[in-house]
């Protein structure tokens, strides 16, 4: 019943914006923004993107490969070695596993950023670019370990922390034109929309709210040390899907609540309430009741936002290599016939271990 | 055959002088102002189409114009022709009656300018309405607009349009006797508004002196003074007393008269900045914008929202924040334009940006 009052009221205000005198909100802009109008999703929607994209690109490499084999090579196929490769590609790469190894490499961006003693906005944007550019393209068409630098070096650039190609490419040690490559495919796949409204500088404006709202109840110094935390945590939260679910404010909020429960609820309640939440809705006045209503709102937002941060997508060790097997094999089918027969032939001892062992020395 | 390649010459030339001639034509109706024209290259060339008197010969030379037909004549021939009352302009095809008082210096070069001016000069000395004369303001830009067509037309319409050109003159007549009393007053009220700027720009004048005079007045006699004190103290120390003595009376002495000097001084001064006159204009400026600090600049004036989610503390002293307060102890970032109020602010305005915004709940409606 409310959200369909709030709804026709939010089309309400959408259409008379242009007609109307009517003020524009902070929360106008943030409406307005790429960060809501283009990558804001629901959490239907966002799975939706994300499965279509491995049907898409499962039908695709099926073929390629299945002809790669049956026309190239099928003289030197036995029958089992064929039955093999069919179980093996006809899975392809799930939407889920797809999300499990982008969110390790996205996880390696980070480990990368802090290596380079980049901003924290930097970090946090170029593990977005790194996972925006996943949500519409498959890690089999381009492996994201080939991703990492183009994305460090396009969000130095957008977030004004200027180094030149040269520079960056001496200082990770890689080859320049391999980091440029890409970059276009990149700002492609961006919508070449690379403004993000960041978390930190919200939280350092909560850090400044919390102060004067509740002045002279508070230790500053105990305070400084919860916004270092939620920083922290923060930055982690750039490698679950939070972004995409929730403006700015409220992850923020959410971390915030996460490090300290109460000193938060005290501070909202004060803000947005001035009175004590628990007192029942009947003698509540009007006004208050309206205010309530966001406040409660606004809990279960954060509430959801909670387990939205916690969820991790990261794979444990075994399962992350074994996708990351299985797009190498993607890449390069012949290698996995070289592999399977190796498997047979010490048939007696099947492990993996030779197959991690080439991986490293990548 | 000669007398052919003649003739093709001569429609040549005709082919040749006539565009060139309407193309000119803008500038003067008549051909030996072009001439003269085409000679400013070298000042030392300009004749006198009259007299045919060259600069050259004398280089005192001065040339008038009158507003009634803006033909170039030189100052000797203004006085030889004019002087026994009205006559008709000397240039050949120009009937105007002219007389010696409307005579003028030109200013501009391009006498279509000098044309100009003296147009909006006599317009504006007519349909002369301040803003506070309307009641909206599109009225008053509708007048302005208009004032602007009616210079055009009368300095653009040449002779040939001679009834266009009396009908917008008779317009021109007509709103000075339907608004006479109003233009009287609005051409007093200039009046005293130039009055005023004169007088202040002569206070500020005079006092600006004065603060000279004093600081030269008291240069002097500090080497004066110096002098005199040296003569003193060799003579005193002649008489036998304690030089010591001396010396600190005489530098007592110093002190007394220098300071009463510099009192003069700085009283001099304040009353210099605090003249209404002298005031710095730009200052005022500053202060009316102060009221209007608090809307960030929007092509529609101001259309965000006045309420926001927060509130930045006045004194922002309050805020516990050593990394941004030690930014603002930076001299390279304060040379900037760094200020602290404006950082919190802004961190404060990112933190709720967007903070009423329920993205799923908004998506899942867009869909």
């Amino acid at each position: 019943m409310s959200s369909t009052k709030t709804s026709d009221k939010a089309a309400k205000t959408a259409d008379n914006i242009l007609f109307t005198n009517q003020r524009v909100t902070d929360d106008d802009i943030y409406r307005n923004s790429t960060q809501f109008s283009a990558w804001s999703f629901t959490k239907e929607s966002l799975n939706e993107i994300r499965v279509e994209l491995a049907n898409k690109t499962r039908l695709r490499y099926q073929q390629k490969i299945e002809s790669y084999f049956m026309e190239e090579e099928a003289e030197t196929l036995n029958d089992e070695e064929k039955e093999a490769i069919k179980l093996e590609f006809s899975l392809g790469i799930s939407a889920e596993e797809q999300l499990q190894i982008v969110t390790l490499y996205t996880q390696k961006v980070q480990v990368f950023c802090t290596k380079l003693k980049l901003p924290s906005e930097v970090v946090a944007t170029s593990m977005l670019f790194f996972k925006k550019f996943y949500i519409t393209n498959s890690v089999i068409d381009l492996h994201p370990k080939n991703l990492i630098f183009t994305c460090i070096f396009l969000a130095c650039k957008s977030e004004n922390h200027f180094i030149s190609a040269e520079t960056f490419a001496a200082k990770v040690k890689q080859d320049k034109q391999k980091i440029l490559e890409n970059e276009f495919r990149l700002l492609e796949s961006l919508k070449f929309s690379l403004m993000n409204h960041h978390l930190f500088k919200p939280l350092h404006g909560f850090y400044l709210d919390i102060q004067s709202v509740l002045q002279g109840k508070i230790d500053k110094n105990y305070l400084g040390t919860v916004y270092e935390k939620s920083k922290k945590m923060l930055i982690n939260s750039y490698l679950s899907d939070a972004f995409y679910y929730y403006s700015p404010p409220h992850i923020t909020l959410t971390a915030l609540i996460m490090e300290d429960e109460q000193l938060i609820l005290k501070y909202l309640e004060l803000k947005f309430l001035g009175f004590d939440p628990e007192t029942s809705s009947d003698s509540l006045t009007e006004s208050q009741k309206i205010s309530k209503n966001m406040y409660d709102k606004l809990m279960k937002t954060v509430s959801s936002c909670k387990t939205d941060i916690k969820t991790s997508f990261l794979p444990d060790r075994d399962t992350a290599w074994k996708i990351d097997a299985r797009i190498h094999y993607f890449i390069d089918p012949s290698a996995f016939v070289k592999r399977f027969r190796a498997q047979k032939e010490t048939a007696s001892d099947i492990t993996e271990e030779p197959d991690q062992k080439k991986q490293k020395v990548e | 055959m000669s007398e052919a390649i003649a003739l093709t010459e001569n429609i040549e030339q005709i082919d040749l002088t006539e565009p060139k001639t309407e193309t000119i034509k803008l500038y003067s109706d008549d051909d030996s102002d072009v001439d003269s024209e085409n000679e400013n290259d070298d000042m030392r060339d300009i004749v006198c189409p009259i007299c045919k008197t060259s600069r050259y010969l004398s280089p005192d030379m001065k040339f008038l114009v009158n507003p009634e037909c803006y033909h170039k004549i030189c100052e000797s021939c203004v006085d030889r022709i004019f002087t026994l009352g009205p006559t008709k302009c000397p240039y050949e095809n120009c009937n105007k009656i002219l007389r010696k008082l409307k005579f003028k210096r030109q200013i501009f070069d391009n006498i279509e300018i000098e044309k100009e001016i003296d147009v909006r000069n006599k317009v504006y000395k007519i349909m002369n309405k301040f803003l506070e004369d309307f009641e909206t303001r599109e009225d008053y830009d509708k007048f302005l607009e208009d004032r602007e067509d009616v210079i055009f037309e009368l300095s653009n319409l040449d002779s040939n349009n001679e009834t266009q050109l009396e009908e917008v003159e008779k317009k021109l007549m007509k709103y000075e006797q339907m608004n006479k009393r109003l233009i009287q007053e609005n051409n007093q009220k200039m009046k005293s508004q130039e009055m005023k700027q004169s007088d202040m720009e002569s206070v500020q004048q005079t006092l600006q002196k004065e603060r000279l005079a004093l600081l030269k007045k008291m240069e002097e006699q500090n080497i004066e003074d110096n002098q005199s004190y040296k003569q003193k103290i060799i003579a005193e120390l002649s008489k036998g007393t304690d030089k010591n003595k001396i010396i600190a009376n005489v530098k007592m002495e110093i002190k007394l008269k220098k300071s009463s000097q510099r009192r003069k001084l700085e009283e001099l001064n304040k009353v210099l900045k605090s003249n209404s006159y002298t005031h710095n204009h730009f200052n005022k400026m500053q202060d009316a914008n102060e009221e209007f600090a608090d809307v960030p600049f929007t092509p529609f004036n101001g259309d965000r929202e006045l309420h926001k989610k927060y509130k930045v503390l006045e004194d922002y002293d309050f805020y516990y924040d050593p990394f941004i307060s030690n930014l603002s102890k930076v001299p390279k970032y304060i040379a900037n334009g760094f200020n602290e109020k404006n950082i919190y602010d802004k961190l404060l305005n990112e933190a709720f940006l967007g903070f009423g915004v329920f993205v799923e709940e908004e998506k899942k409606q867009a869909n």
